[in-house]
């Protein structure tokens, strides 16, 4: 019997459509991240789930993740020439889990009036009360340009509150997100990525990490892009639904490969005890449930704190009206 | 348009609670606080806020918190409760109080500025939230729970501007009749009656155990806690001075002594004599039934009480008792034999069947408050003379309900009479009547209830106040509960508080009332736009011989010995 779909296997991808589809995979070939090697862990032909083990070797876990948004975009002339900008805010903050509870801890906002093309705005502009933009400057007038001068910016913040919370002793530091940075920190930051690149595994490493249990990760792997290599691993944190994709609840991990091997195993044993507790529950949040808790905390949080969208887009226009009539 | 004021511009930070909040309506007539870190925001505190308007004057906000809420800032799912719990989701918890304004000080209804700091008014502010401060002559009538004393104004409950208190609530717990008391107690004791205390005077009416016939003694068993309140409110430990006290004369005893049961000093034995009682009108208050005023009976107890009012013209207006064409006559018995025997009452009702109803009820009365009424006393021997003492405390509660009916029926018309007759609302009278519910039903007419509904109408102007008491004001006439200018609860059965009699409570004083403790009640006045919550100490006087310090002359029994 064939059924609705035919002989092709159709699945849900878990996440809310607005946040598009969990695996990235179809992006040109060279884009893609290539595995360096398979078998520093275990040989290739051995692969096969590893089981969480029981203890947590930490007395504190922080989170630190960043949210960034254009709050308007401004077309600029300059010597008969149009070009773009934005105005941009980012912001970087973190959840600490200890004892027991967890808490907000420090949290960065910045905003950046970007101009395309290489320009810049002469100073900081104020719309209003807490609300100024300091200048900053894109190549191009693209769009993805002005986007990625801001997200450097939150990066950067990012970066600077892990390892602030590295340098405690006993922490483990949890960015969302690949490791941008070469690490540099006392202790560890373990990146945390939720979308699913597209990887050239072999087949039978693909089918390994799909059928991997909850709790349960694959051998680790090293990564290398640029000069940054890492050592990678993959991880179960919740169970699939019937119909689920087979990544659904998924989710790759990566450790700078200057941890050492060991570290590096010890490393992901205690994320695979210590991460699928603190899977969301499905429905309770766009991304359930490979966004973990404290994550989506840290980004509703964020989004909080920048401040209304709505208000602060008409306070630019306000602004740039009134200069603008005070300039005729 | 409507900036913040500098700190200072509240009264300084000292007791600063939290800020105006932003995320809901700030309204002139309620708001919501956000309480800071750390502090305590509870329900029935009073706070105050201040505003400058654009013209510089700065606006206070007075009023008090009568909601307080806690929740987790920002969470969507009841199950984020559980998950911050364990420890995996952060949250950060949103403390608010809503306040309900009492006063804004000058009065401009402009809104209050979100992020204005909010204190906890204190001494002079808490005098302002409350209207205190214009308050020409203040009654104490409690504490706060934070232990301030809390007044109403006099005006209101002497005649002034207004009279009457009304206190419902449930049997036992709700405190009634001690409250009423303490009202009375504040208003001898606090000295807010100025030059008016010496000629102000109070009847009690006790309709319940012998409770209010110790009053005249300290209570030996008040705790120190209770000691420390009257302090704070500003009273004395004392028991009432100058106290009368009657008792009903005993059934079935040729000799007058009071019908009591621990108590035996001191106490005055009351009665009527037969010729008052016929000159003076008084058959129609032993027909008080609910039923007596629907039947035919009303017309013929008119016409019995026309032939003794002329019975009592003939004959020496010393006797006490009346001639029945010969016959004397000395007991209610005797009358109730002589209209029959004579003939007489087949003249006045000429409908058998509303005679016998007449006859009956007559006898039932002969037999339930005969004794009330005798024609073998001096006249004004023993009559209950509520002017002599300050305080008066009538006992009825041995009595049948028919005999407490004419009792309080008689007492009060006469007040009210002799009131009349002095045309003045000075002397004052205060009068604590339990159980309104009886003598004014909502539904019927007695001749009782009209007395109570006159005094609840015209006692004002006529320098009557009445403290009335019952289970539910819902069973009570309402013109008695509309005239009354404070209104009081205690402990109230949730139900009962869904009446429209309580409209003057705020829904959330409702819900309160279900809660109220003994010694809590909740009380509103004309001039204050908020029901407050009132706590009040033990009573300072005895409430039963057990609480009478030892060796206290009315304490002992004098025929113990024999
Ligand atoms: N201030 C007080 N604090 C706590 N308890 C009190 C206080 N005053 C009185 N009580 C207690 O409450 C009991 C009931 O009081 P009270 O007789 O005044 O109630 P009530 O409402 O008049 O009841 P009822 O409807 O039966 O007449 C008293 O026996 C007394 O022990
Ligand atoms: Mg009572």
């Amino acid at each position: 019997m064939t059924g609705l779909f035919g002989p092709l296997q159709v699945t849900i991808e878990p996440w809310a459509a607005e946040y598009g589809p969990q695996w990235r995979g179809g992006a040109p070939p060279e884009e893609a991240e290539v595995p360096e090697a398979l078998d520093v862990e275990v040989p290739l032909a051995r692969w096969a789930p590893i089981a969480a083990g029981a203890a947590i070797p930490w007395s504190a876990v922080a989170f630190v993740d960043g949210v960034r948004r254009i709050d308007a975009f401004v077309a600029i002339s300059a010597d008969d020439r149009m070009t773009r900008g934005a105005f941009g805010t980012y912001a970087a903050g973190t959840v600490v889990l200890r004892g027991g509870a967890a808490t907000f801890g420090p949290a960065v906002i910045g905003r950046a009036a970007v101009c395309g093309d290489g320009l810049s705005l002469p100073g900081p502009v104020t719309v209003m009360r807490a609300v100024t933009y300091e200048p900053a400057s894109a190549p191009s007038a693209d769009p993805p340009a002005l986007v990625h001068s801001l997200e450097t910016r939150m990066r950067v913040a990012e970066e600077r509150l892990a390892r602030e919370l590295a340098d405690a002793p006993g922490a483990l530091v949890l960015a969302d997100g690949p490791l941008a940075f070469v690490e540099r920190s006392k202790g560890a930051t373990v990146g945390y990525v939720k979308s699913i690149e597209e990887w050239h595994l072999p087949a039978e490493a693909v089918r390994l990490v799909h059928s991997l249990p909850p709790g349960a990760r694959s051998p680790l792997a090293v990564l290398q892009s640029g000069r940054r290599i890492r050592y990678t691993w993959f991880l179960r944190v919740a169970p699939p639904w019937p119909g689920d994709a087979p990544f659904a609840g998924i989710v790759r991990l990566e450790v700078s490969q200057a941890v050492g091997l060991d570290a590096a195993r010890r490393l992901a044993d205690g994320c695979a005890v210590f991460l699928p507790r603190l899977a969301p529950p499905r429905g309770t949040d766009p991304r359930a449930p490979s966004n973990l808790l404290p994550i989506g905390a840290i980004e509703r949080h964020l989004r909080h704190r920048m401040g209304d969208p709505r208000l602060i887009h008409r306070g630019i226009q306000t602004l740039i009206v009134r200069e603008a009539v005070h300039r005729v | 348009m409507f900036e913040r004021a500098s700190p200072d511009g509240a009264g300084g930070t000292a007791g600063r609670v939290g800020v105006v909040l932003g995320s809901q309506d700030a309204t002139p007539l309620e708001f919501w606080v956000g309480a800071e870190e750390g502090q305590t925001v509870e329900l029935d505190d009073l706070v105050v806020c201040a505003a400058r308007a654009p013209d510089g004057e700065t606006v206070r906000f007075y009023g008090v918190v009568d909601v307080v809420r806690k929740r987790y800032e920002g969470a969507q799912f009841d199950g984020d409760a559980f998950r911050v719990e364990a420890g995996m989701l952060p949250a950060e918890v949103s403390y608010a109080a809503h306040v309900h304004v009492t006063r804004i000080d000058p009065e401009r209804f402009l809104p209050p500025h979100p992020g204005a700091p909010v204190r906890i008014a204190a001494g002079p502010d808490l005098e302002h939230a409350l209207y205190f401060d214009r308050m020409p002559a203040r009654l104490p009538i409690g504490l706060t729970r934070g232990g301030d004393p809390l007044y109403a104004n006099l005006e209101f409950l002497d005649g002034t501007r207004g009279a009457h208190a009304s206190i419902s609530g449930v049997s036992g717990v709700a405190t009634k009749t001690t409250y009423a008391m303490f009202l009375l107690y504040a208003l001898f004791h606090s000295g807010v009656l100025a030059a008016d205390a010496a000629n102000t005077r109070a009847v009690v009416i006790n309709v319940k155990g012998e409770d209010l016939l110790w009053l005249d003694h300290p209570n030996a068993k008040l705790s120190a806690t209770d000691r420390a309140l009257y302090e704070a409110i500003g009273l004395p430990v004392a028991p009432f001075q100058d106290v009368g006290i009657y008792a009903p004369a005993r059934p079935g005893s040729a000799a007058v002594v009071p019908h009591t049961g621990s108590r035996h000093v001191g106490v005055r034995p009351y009665l009527w004599t037969l010729r008052e009682f016929a000159r003076d009108r008084l058959l129609p208050f032993c027909f008080a039934e609910a039923d007596d005023a629907r039947s035919q009976i009303g017309y013929a107890v008119e016409r019995v009480t026309g032939y003794l009012a002329d019975l009592a013209q003939r004959g020496s207006a010393d006797d006490p008792g009346l001639d029945g064409g010969g016959r004397p006559l000395r007991t209610l018995d005797d009358v109730a034999q002589h209209l029959e025997q004579s003939g007489q009452l087949g003249e006045l009702i000429s409908s058998p069947p509303t005679r016998e109803a007449f006859l009956r009820r007559l006898h039932a009365a002969c037999a339930r408050m005969g004794h009330l009424v005798r024609g073998t006393e001096a006249p004004d021997r023993w009559a209950i003379r509520w002017d002599r003492h300050r305080v008066t405390v009538v006992d009825i509660h041995t009595l049948h309900s028919v005999g407490q009916m004419f009792v309080v029926g008689v007492l009060l018309k006469r007040m009210m009479a002799h009131k009349e007759q002095q045309g003045s609302a000075r002397p004052l009278v205060f009068v604590v009547l339990d159980e309104l519910n009886k003598y004014a039903p909502r539904e019927g007419w007695s001749p009782i209830k009209d007395v109570v509904l006159d005094i609840a109408e015209r006692g004002r102007s006529l320098g009557i106040s009445l403290f009335g008491a019952q289970q539910t004001a819902s069973e009570v006439a309402p013109r008695v509960q509309a005239n009354a200018a404070l209104k009081v609860v205690g402990r109230l059965d949730a139900a009962e508080a869904e009446h429209s009699e309580y409209g003057f409570l705020t829904p959330v004083a409702r819900r309160r009332a279900a809660f109220l403790q003994p010694g809590a009640m909740i009380v509103t006045q004309p001039e204050i736009p908020s029901p407050l919550l009132v706590r009040f100490p033990f009573p300072a006087w005895a409430t039963r011989v057990s609480e009478v310090p030892a060796g206290t002359a009315a304490g002992r029994d004098p025929f113990a010995r024999f």
